[in-house]
């Protein structure tokens, strides 16, 4: 099965870049120095009712350019502002993560998530907002085609083991690569029963880095298909220009409400 | 001070608690749909017209930085020992966190509380911080009235004895909202992961007790709030959050914001607060998808050899627990406590019974009752509709005289704004143990509440 899937991963053309060449370089095309944002994720059940979840966001990228620091700060809805939550990733291991509550006045370490589990309470998941290293899955080229306008190559990627299935629960993903910059434009989720799951659509991005070729989707909008939730998630205020030290990851941060 | 649990007439108690739990529950029922229609963030999706610039108002609301939340609520028993029942309350609880710049910025914080409107006396407004932080290069200066929480452990954390908390406060969130500020001068010093806190404390501010003198008795308290020397407190603590390990040290020695009562008359009795050393310790850390927490502490009194039935005996209480994510929306938190006292006497035994009542009550209250004590604390937490809706059960069991509290609660947010909490808080146990002692706190509630 291995030598099959192997063999469906050469590229489609002499040309082309690998499926997995294709998915390092979507990978890495996120990964910036380091960056000041706002972001409004909207949540909106079958029925239409929404909910709105304000933060503000740094970030810095550790020297191995794949983990991050990230500090969140809530500012809305009022009964979540001036919550601070900051995460050091590591990919080859779990996180560590601490959240500190205004009403408890307390800075807590938190157990690190499984990568299904819901990104506070959205359609996200951990996985989809901490994309895993490209060997966590198998990539194949399914094909090319134009999607809304632009060139995309639809690559199908299956968890390259079970744990892996288990931990992001998903049986396989679906996405259109633009070919222009290596980003993502559309992604289809199938759970670990082979069922439709979730679509992910990112009609909009914008080039943050020109010599690094850096880019960063300004709009993601995830459905789930089996409960008809749906989150959108913009991104406002965006400063990659603005420094950002070590220590601005530490309690002393994250404990300032403002 | 003779104590005695009073009976009730709990025949009107049901009967007033029926009617304005159901009233209350009615509200609840019919208020979202109210409000589904008067907020526009729920009408079904519409593509967004475009953005206008924040008004004059907005722009000073966000300068300012304004919020807070009023909630109406509805307990069936007061939490303070005087037998009132069924109780609607309301309260406006307004903050403000300006900004001033890079140098500073300031929060204060108000409750403006009734929590019996059938009763003209409860009305009470209380500043529960209000401070001015200023940054200066690796240091940190907090300047005000400040709540200041310590210790890792969850809600049982024997090194929080700093700032004072309301344990008669009625709200679905007491954990939280009981607490107290004092005024305080604190500076931080940090360096990359490690943070060398120093405090003083001017003004010493109790916590409020549930207590009240049974009819014919008098209780008084010398809050020692002068600000005289033999009344501040001082504290210090080095603490390291970062890495895959975190802990603390720490040491506080000024006046224990716990009372102890002595009587002075048949029928006065006066509680004061005497000074405490505290050396204490904690840790968080994670091990797989388990996290575990540890918090301990040695308490130093000024009755070391435990002679003095007025003063609290010196002891040693630490904490060791752990959390778990059973699923994504199930976690399990599990906490065991050892309280060891030191030079320990049994007050049950002693002759005189207006003696033995108030040494009796002091131990209940310093959890003094015997030489060892050991006990669980759980808190089973699970959420549903992407996080809307939480059920939560909360309990903290004695093993030496088998009480217990137990918080089954449920809440749920019909919008951003608005969020409904209904629950039951029950203190159960024989009659010369804490949750015992507590039985008639016992009681139904409902809350709704909206954050602005």
């Amino acid at each position: 099965m291995l030598i099959g899937a192997a063999a469906l991963a050469a590229p489609a053309s002499a040309e082309e870049p690998s499926a997995r060449d294709i998915m390092e370089k979507n990978f890495y095309v996120t990964k910036i120095k380091h960056m000041l944002n706002e972001s409004t994720m909207t949540l909106t059940n079958d029925k239409g009712q929404q909910r709105v979840r304000k933060t503000r966001s740094v970030s810095l990228l550790q020297p191995n350019g794949i983990d991050s620091k990230i500090m969140i700060r809530f500012l809305q809805p009022g009964d979540v502002e001036g919550t601070g939550y900051l995460q050091v990733q590591h990919y080859d291991g779990e996180d560590d993560m601490w959240i500190y509550l205004p009403a408890l006045k307390k800075v807590r370490r938190l157990v690190a998530n499984n990568k299904k589990d819901s990104f506070v309470g959205s359609d996200f998941s951990y996985g989809d907002i901490l994309v895993p290293v490209v060997d966590t899955y198998q990539h194949v080229i399914l094909k090319s085609e134009a999607l809304d306008g632009e060139d995309c190559w639809v690559i199908e990627s299956v968890p390259a083991s079970e744990q892996i299935r288990k931990d992001y629960g998903y049986g396989k993903k679906t996405s259109w690569i633009r070919k222009s910059n290596f980003m993502e434009k559309k992604v289809e989720f199938m759970d670990t029963g082979g069922r439709p799951l979730k679509t992910m659509v990112v009609p909009e991005i914008v080039e943050v880095d020109a010599a690094g070729h850096k880019w960063w989707a300004l709009k993601r909008e995830v459905k789930n298909l089996q409960t008809g939730h749906s989150t959108l998630l913009i991104f406002e205020n965006l400063d990659t220009k603005k420094p950002v030290g070590e220590d601005f990851f530490t309690t002393r941060y994250l404990e300032r409400e403002k | 001070m003779s104590v005695e649990l009073r009976t009730a007439d709990f025949t009107l108690i049901t009967r007033y608690s029926s009617l304005a739990a159901i009233a209350l529950a009615a509200i609840l029922l019919a208020l979202p749909t109210c409000l589904f229609a008067a907020d526009p963030s729920l009408e079904p999706a519409t593509p967004a017209p475009p953005e206008e610039p924040p008004s004059a108002t907005t722009a000073w609301i966000d300068k300012l930085g304004l919020g807070g939340f009023v909630r109406s609520d509805y307990y069936s028993a007061s939490k303070r020992l005087d037998d009132q029942r069924s109780l609607p309350g309301l309260t406006f609880q307004p903050k403000a966190l300006p900004k001033f710049g890079s140098w500073g910025d300031a929060k204060i914080e108000w409750r403006i509380t009734d929590d019996n409107l059938r009763n003209d006396s409860r009305f009470q407004g209380r500043m529960l911080e209000g401070y001015t932080n200023f940054y200066f290069g690796n240091v940190d200066l907090r300047v005000g009235k400040q709540i200041i929480t310590w210790g890792r452990a969850d809600a049982l954390n024997p090194t929080d004895v700093l700032t004072p908390k309301d344990f008669t406060l009625l709200s679905a969130r007491d954990e939280e909202e009981r607490r107290i500020g004092t005024a305080a001068l604190k500076a931080n010093y940090y360096r990359g992961d490690y943070t060398l806190s120093l405090i003083w404390l001017p003004i010493f501010n109790p916590s409020t007790i549930p207590l009240t003198a049974p009819p014919g008795f008098q209780i008084t308290e010398d809050k020692r709030s002068q600000g005289r020397w033999t009344e501040q407190g001082f504290a210090a603590k080095l603490d390291h959050t970062g890495g895959d390990f975190d802990w603390s040290v720490s040491y506080y020695y000024g006046l224990d914001v716990i009372p102890t009562g002595h009587s002075t008359t048949p029928t006065l009795t006066e509680l004061t607060h005497n000074r405490i050393h505290m050396v204490g310790a904690d840790f968080a850390k994670n091990l797989g998808r388990f996290g575990v927490r540890g918090e301990g502490a040695y308490v130093h009194t000024q009755d070391p050899d435990g002679t003095n039935i007025d003063v609290k005996n010196p002891y040693v209480y630490y904490v060791l627990g752990v959390d778990h994510d059973v699923t994504e929306d199930l976690n399990i938190n599990l906490q065991a406590y050892q309280r060891f006292i030191i030079n320990y006497q049994d007050m049950f035994k002693i002759q005189d019974p207006a003696v033995r009542n108030i040494a009796v009550l002091n131990v209940i209250f310093q959890q003094q009752m015997d030489r060892i004590q050991e006990g669980l604390s759980g808190r089973i937490k699970a959420q549903w509709w992407n996080d809307t809706l939480e059920a939560e059960l909360l309990g903290v069991w004695n093993a030496n005289r088998s009480d217990f509290f137990v918080r089954p609660s449920v809440s749920y947010a019909f919008t951003d704004r608005w969020k409904g909490f209904m629950g039951w808080d029950v203190f159960n146990g024989r009659k010369e143990s804490l949750n015992g002692f507590l039985q008639n706190n016992s009681a139904f509630f409902a809350e709704l509440r909206a954050t602005f």
